[in-house]
């Protein structure tokens, strides 16, 4: 792929191009941040002068262990192994963080990594450039960037689909999302493949009463999306913050309704974000069977284990002799093709 | 990437598995859970065929710290071994990612860790497989040769910088270690090891022992390290001298054979833990090391040492020098 990013011909003035390797929304006004907005700064001058990997860890490693082992953790990128990746082709990083996607990537082809703010970009880059990697950026709104259709080999939403309702506030939850899948669906190219790493709401741990990951809530993943904003509010007393994980029939209707043909689907155990098993969902009963699951599930919130954990798999086994244990995995890797 | 997609291509090419079976198979993964960097773990495929296992897959990383010429040749060895058996290599190829090594899937009734996690064996018999599992290793080792002396000594002086930070004993330590080793070195053998003889890879399946996981293998002149991983980490060691685990150790000095086993698995650490994983066993193993070279340390290091032997010591020490001065001050009052 030799030509760069395409814009969509009637939206050339919404995106401004910087530099060589940088598009910017220009009127996109979504934000997010994992460090506080007012250390993004001192984080990126300090990255200029030292080993990236030393500076996260003396940064966070005590400050925010969660944090820190999902930047850090080994398992993060590992479903790459599935993904049938075109050599040289051109990817799309969504919610491109601190690149532990984007920089395995950028070895086999052209990587854009989208994120919402600039600062997290540029914490991006510096990273990049330690590593000696080529990297794209774009900073915007996968809702509203303008993207030319037919252009990408693999769009990956790994820990970042759940987040795409903040950029559009029109629409409900599912709607957004749906439409997203409609707009990854259009901007791939035929054969290309989207990845989603994601929690299940079904997953036994919410069942059992861990919180749900975004909102630090119990008994909140499984609720429907008007259940989930009322407790929301009612918890916090502010507005719902529109983050909503689903079940395994509801990712496979969205899917299917945004025109994407599903390749496979895997348990990722015991977090997409840390994954030491990945088991395809197929086999999952069988699995447990055989040789049981990684037993250390945690919160996802702040990753503490979870007090209940010595009961999972005694429950995980009785569920798989049901033949069901597939629907109750804390986490999905979902691999889906745009078909010919 | 593609690591699947290669691997099943290769199965198909190599006659594997059929064409037609392609659509029956799936792929699972599985690591371990030792907190690595990215760049050095390794992976465990699990093929499966309508749903039941038959082929265990090890992918190494191209960036990994030993050989597969290393690993082909130990598990050569090992499949002739007696007391326990090596799963079936079917084949192996590399790719610009790495290394695969694809063998029979074990069917196992249990792992030796749950075994000894569900309390079905003692102490003593545990300590009887290790033994004779490194018993047979160490039989089928051969006399070594000057030049892999000169060798192993060279990369130990290595390993052990930054085991003692104090400048003089970091000149007189490994120079007396190095005397020892070439003093005793008629008790020492050239041995392969498959680097990774822990529970978790020792599988009962019917009557036999299986070793797996190869991806450690090197030689060495010091086989008993493997010995002291199990007397540093494990509950059920926690009382062993080396010499229970290794009575081939003949008169090799234990000390030595300590410092040279924390040398290793500094080594180790360094080269494939997280930053922060590191720093924790690196502190760890200078604690134990200073243990050992305690005048006063009588027995072996342990568990029980690891644990206690941390600030509270560090400040009863400082305590007792601190009275020391007092009285010497008084005493010219």
């Amino acid at each position: 792929m030799s030509d760069e990013l395409k814009i969509r011909a009637d939206s050339l003035a919404k995106v401004e191009k910087q530099g060589t390797n940088l598009w910017v929304e220009i009127d996109s006004r979504v934000t997010y941040t994992d460090i506080g907005a007012q250390h993004e700064d001192e984080l990126i001058k300090e990255l200029r002068v030292r080993p990236w990997r030393e500076v996260i860890t003396d940064r966070y490693v005590q400050s925010s262990p969660w944090l820190y082992k999902i930047i850090t953790d080994k398992g993060r990128s590992l479903f790459l192994d599935f993904l049938p990746v075109k050599k040289g082709g051109r990817f799309l990083d969504v919610g491109s963080g601190w690149g532990q996607i984007a920089l395995p990537l950028a070895r086999h082809g052209e990587v854009y990594c989208l994120d919402v703010t600039l600062p997290r970009l540029n914490i991006l880059n510096e990273i990049a450039r330690q590593e000696g990697a080529q990297l794209n950026y774009i900073c915007g709104n996968y809702c509203t960037f303008p993207f030319e259709y037919n252009q990408f080999d693999l769009i990956i939403f790994n820990g970042s689909f759940e987040w795409i309702p903040i950029g559009d506030l029109s629409k409900n939850v599912w709607e957004t999302q749906k439409d997203a899948l409609i707009k990854t669906y259009n901007i791939l190219n035929t054969g290309g493949i989207v990845y989603i790493g994601i929690e299940n709401s079904l997953g036994l741990k919410y069942l059992l009463g861990a919180p749900d990951d975004h909102t630090a809530i119990k008994d909140y993943a499984f609720l429907d999306e008007h259940e989930a904003s009322e407790l929301y509010k009612k918890t916090f007393s502010k507005e719902y913050q529109r983050t909503k994980t689903w079940s395994l029939a509801e990712y496979k209707t969205m899917l299917i309704e945004a025109g994407l043909e599903l390749i496979e689907i895997y348990g990722c155990i015991p977090d997409y974000k840390i994954i030491r098993q990945m088991i395809p969902l197929k086999d999952f009963n069988a699995f447990i069977l055989e040789h049981s699951l990684f037993p250390h599930e945690h919160s996802g919130a702040e990753g503490a284990p979870l007090p209940f954990v010595a009961k999972m798999a005694p429950i995980y086994r009785l569920l798989a002799q049901n033949g069901i244990a597939q629907y109750f995995s804390p986490s999905f890797g979902i691999v889906a093709r745009k078909p010919s | 990437m593609n690591l699947v997609a290669d691997l099943i291509t290769y199965l198909v090419n190599e006659k594997i598995i059929s064409s037609a079976d392609v659509a029956k198979v799936s792929v699972s993964l599985v690591v371990g859970d030792a907190p690595k960097r990215p760049e050095t773990v390794s992976r465990g495929f699990i093929v499966s065929r309508d749903h039941k296992p038959f082929l265990s897959v090890k992918f190494i990383p191209i960036s990994w710290c030993f050989l597969v010429e290393d690993i082909l040749k130990t598990r050569s060895l090992y499949a002739g071994f007696k007391y326990f058996k090596v799963p079936d290599m079917l084949g192996h190829f590399s790719t610009t990612e790495g290394h695969f090594i694809i063998e029979e899937y074990i069917q196992s009734t249990a792992t030796l860790s749950e075994l000894i996690e569900n309390g079905d064996l003692k102490d003593q018999q545990v300590i009887e497989i290790f033994r004779n599992i490194l018993s047979e290793i160490w039989a089928a080792s051969e006399p070594p040769q000057k030049e892999f002396v000169r060798q192993e000594v060279s990369n130990y002086r290595n390993y052990m910088q930054g085991l003692i930070d104090e400048s003089l004993l970091n000149t007189i330590f490994p120079e007396y270690i190095e005397k020892t080793i070439y003093d005793n070195v008629d008790s020492l053998r050239q041995s392969w090891s498959s680097g990774d003889i822990m529970e978790g890879n020792i599988l009962l399946a019917g009557k036999y022992w299986y070793l797996v996981d190869y991806e450690y293998c090197h030689q060495t002149l010091f086989l008993f390290k493997e010995a002291y991983r199990y007397i540093l980490h494990r509950k059920w060691a926690k009382n062993s001298s080396l010499q229970d685990i290794c009575p081939w150790l003949g008169h090799f000095p234990e000390d030595v054979a300590i410092l040279l086993s924390l040398a290793w698995e500094k080594k180790i650490c360094s080269d494939v833990l997280d930053i922060q994983a590191n720093r924790i066993h690196q502190s760890k193993l200078r604690q134990v090391t200073w243990k050992i070279l305690h005048p006063n340390a009588n027995s072996m290091p342990t568990q029980h040492h690891i644990h206690k032997s941390s600030i509270g010591q560090l400040q009863e020490n400082i305590k007792t020098q601190l009275r020391k001065i007092q009285l010497y001050i008084k005493s010219f009052k």
